[in-house]
This record gives structure tokens, sequence and C-alpha cells, in this order.
């Protein structure tokens, strides 16, 4: 069976690290993260794994941010409906709304605690497991 | 009666009204409006607006949409600062409800558009309204009520959190931002309604330990590399959620990515001293310092070059 693709997208390898930890201590090895360090190569990953069922990301990243590449998954014809998770230190309301306005389906405020993202991460793994 | 607005304005006590306008009543108007406390002065063209505002403060523009002999948009080009850098609020009065409608979306200096239809109570309230808004977007925020907690709070729990260390605060001292030095200095850039910089000086074995409780990994398996984005994404959390503190209401600042600068005493020497905040903080002591040098600008700037980092 193959393994559930998720991506971690980050200019941070060292967050891209802890995220990835995070997602073990719920999946274990059920799973294969895939990582980008900005939007534009995040998409580039989308087009060549279109079987990709996650995506956390980053909200402010060079090149392109977080909100330019959820909109163009959401205008995507492939990925369009692929749930994809923000992950910010800048955690105000007017961050957050502009997140989930962009088609966001979660946001989660850095820093956390492993416990926090399996949580806001639940509904969606939950999906990822039953398929 | 005064005007809720201005009875607020204390350091503006002598600002005049400007009025370049042929409309009929309208100084008359405003003199009824504001009274004796601010002069409402009449000027007939260019030139002569141009020697009023040199002449002292000024409160306010009021002017016709197509004012008499120039145009509006020459106005607007020429207008000063007013006292504290707020440049003066204008307000351009239209011809017609479609008018104003048009200048309302072209005219970002136009504070306010007045249709001459509009009911006079309805024009007062509007004036006040308007001339409001505008002088909040343009005044630099009160930081420092909100500066200590929110240093100590932010720092305190990325620590814990992200790294499970619990570190003790120090008094937090007010300064200038002066020569610091240290092996391991994060940096992070900010600009908008406040410049300045958020920078984190470190030992060399405290950065090191907390990159490896980031990582999951031992100290001696951690490159130069890894070490640097790790104390970048330090940095980047705990300036982010000194935003997020700070930013309760509105966005106050962008932020740049982070730079990390590794070496031994590696000493950082500012060009320009600036008001700082410093915040010593001590885990199994080993101290490390959390510098917030935040100045308000007069007007917003635009923003850091480098692109913002989550």
């Amino acid at each position: 069976m193959d393994k559930h693709k998720i991506l971690l997208v980050d200019d941070s390898s060292t967050m891209r690290k802890i995220l990835r930890t995070c997602l073990q201590q719920a999946l274990g090895d059920g799973f294969c993260a895939l990582e980008a360090a900005d939007g534009a190569s995040a998409l580039q990953q989308l087009r060549e794994h279109p079987e990709v069922c996650l995506v956390l990301s980053d909200l402010n990243m060079p090149d392109m941010d977080g909100i330019a590449m959820l909109e163009a998954i959401r205008a995507s014809a492939t990925a369009a409906r692929i749930p994809v998770v923000m992950v910010s230190a800048e955690s105000s309301q007017s961050r957050r709304a502009s997140a989930l306005d962009a088609g966001a389906d979660g946001y989660i405020a850095k820093p956390f605690t492993v416990d926090s993202v399996l949580l806001a991460l639940s509904p969606f793994l939950a999906k990822i497991d039953a398929q | 009666m005064m005007p809720e607005l201005l009875q607020t304005r204390t350091n503006q006590a002598t600002g005049r009204i400007l009025v370049l306008s042929s409309t009929p009543g309208i100084v008359k108007f405003l003199r009824e409006g504001w009274g004796e406390e601010r002069p409402v002065i009449a000027v007939h063209n260019l030139a002569a607006l141009l020697v009023a505002l040199q002449e002292g403060p000024v409160e306010a523009l009021f002017i016709d949409e197509e004012p008499p002999r120039c145009e509006l948009g020459d106005i607007l080009g020429v207008l000063p600062e007013g006292n504290e850098g707020v440049r003066v609020p204008v307000a351009v009065m239209a011809t017609s409800r479609e008018s104003e409608l048009r200048r309302q979306q072209q005219l970002d200096d136009a504070v306010l558009v007045v249709d001459p239809a509009t009911p006079k109570n309805k024009v007062v309230a509007w004036i006040r309204h308007a001339l409001r808004n505008a002088r909040q977007a343009h005044e630099p925020p009160a930081l420092d009520q909100d500066m200590a907690s929110a240093i100590v709070a932010a720092t305190k729990e990325v620590m814990q959190t992200m790294m499970d260390m619990e570190v003790t605060e120090g008094s937090l001292q007010v300064g200038k931002t002066n020569a610091q030095t240290a092996d391991v200095i994060g940096t992070i850039h900010v600009d908008g309604f406040v410049r300045g910089s958020i920078t984190l000086f470190l030992p060399g074995d405290l950065a090191q330990t907390i990159a490896q409780r980031m990582l999951g990994e031992e100290p001696a398996g951690l490159s130069d590399a890894e070490l640097v984005d790790a104390i970048g994404e330090l940095t980047n959390m705990i300036a982010g959620n000194i935003k997020t503190h700070l930013c309760k209401q509105r966005e106050l600042f962008g932020m740049s990515t982070p730079m990390v600068t590794i070496g031994r005493e590696v000493r950082r020497v500012p060009v320009r001293k600036e008001l700082a905040f410093l915040l010593p903080c001590s885990w199994q002591d080993r101290q490390m310092l959390v510098e917030v040098s935040l100045v308000p600008q007069r007007q917003r700037g635009p923003g850091v070059a480098g692109r913002e980092h989550g």
C-alpha cells in the first residue's frame, strides 16, 4: 500500500523537520513527507505528485508566499481540493483571517506543541486514515 | 459647541482651518462650527495657500473639487507634513454625489468628500469622523506601554513551548542600541508604522543547546547551516510573537526574513543609536539577550525589502 503523501512547505529546514517529527508521532511510518522551501517549489511538487493529500505551509516565505501559493492551489484544476493548513509565527486575527479568506482549511500558530499540531490536523488525518 | 475632535487636540492649539473654495457660505459654515478656537482662513489661489501653509500649523484644508484658478492635484501634491509628520487632512467638496463617489475612489489624499446636497448636521458628523480616522491612520502608535510584557511573554512562551526550556527573565532595560558581543546573533528587521529590529544575542553553547532541542539531535551533530537555520527560526518565532502581542488591533509592521551571524564573540555595532528595550534571560546560568528597537515612523514606510518570514 502506498504511503500517504504530505507536503511540508517552509523556508526553514528546522521547521520542516519539526513538522515531520510531529506527523511521525501521529502517523508513524504511514506517510511520506515531501518538502518545499517556497511556494513555487510547492506548486511544482504538487504537479509532480498529484496524490498529495495534505499541505502544511508557512505563511510568509521568499519568492512566493503562502497566500499566493494557496490561491494558486485553489485555482488549480488538479489540486484545488487538497486541504491546506497554514503555519505561522504571526497569529493575529488579521493574519488568520487573510489565510482563511484565501482558502486555508486551518491555521497553526507558532510556537506549538506536538499535541496542538495533532489536534489541528486531526480532521484531516482522520480522513487520511480512512482512505 | 466645539467639535469633539478638536477638543482632544492639545498639540495643535493654534492650528488653522484653511479654505480654498468658491462654495457659497462654506467659510461662514466652518467658522460657526469651530468658533474662535480654530481660525478659519479663506485663501483664493494656490500661491495664497502656499503662503498660508508656511505661516503656522494647519488643522485641515477644505478645498473644492475644482478649486478656483488651480488644479486639485497640484494642491495635494504640495501639501507639507504638519506637526509630528502628520500630513494635513484634506476635505474635498464635490459638486455632485456622482463625482463624490468618483473622488472617494480616486483620491487617497482626500480624507473627506462632501456632497453639497448632504444635510448640514451630517456634514459636521462626517467631518469629525473623517478627520478622526485620518489622524488615527497617520499617527504612529504608542508602543512602550505593552512592550515589556510583549517581549517577556513572547520569549518565555517560545522557549518553553518549542524547546521545553524555562527561562528566567531579568530586569527589562530601556536605553539606546549599543554595541553587543555574542557568538550567535539573530536579527529580524521590521518596517511599517514602526521601524527597527528585533535581535537575539546568544552564547555559542546556549545556541547549540537550543538548536539541538528544536531539532532533537545531538549538539555535536549540528552543522553550521543547521545552527543558523534553527536560530533564524527561533528569532522569527520570538519576533512574530512580539508582533502578535503588539498588533492586536492592526498590523503595525512587516518583518524581514531573519539574518543570523555566527562566530566567536561577534561584535554588533549599531550605526545609529535608537531607543531599545533589552531583556536579559537566563537558562541554567547561561544568559541570552533580547533587544527590541522599534521606533515610530512619522509616515508609514514602504516595508522591509525582504519578504516576510513566518
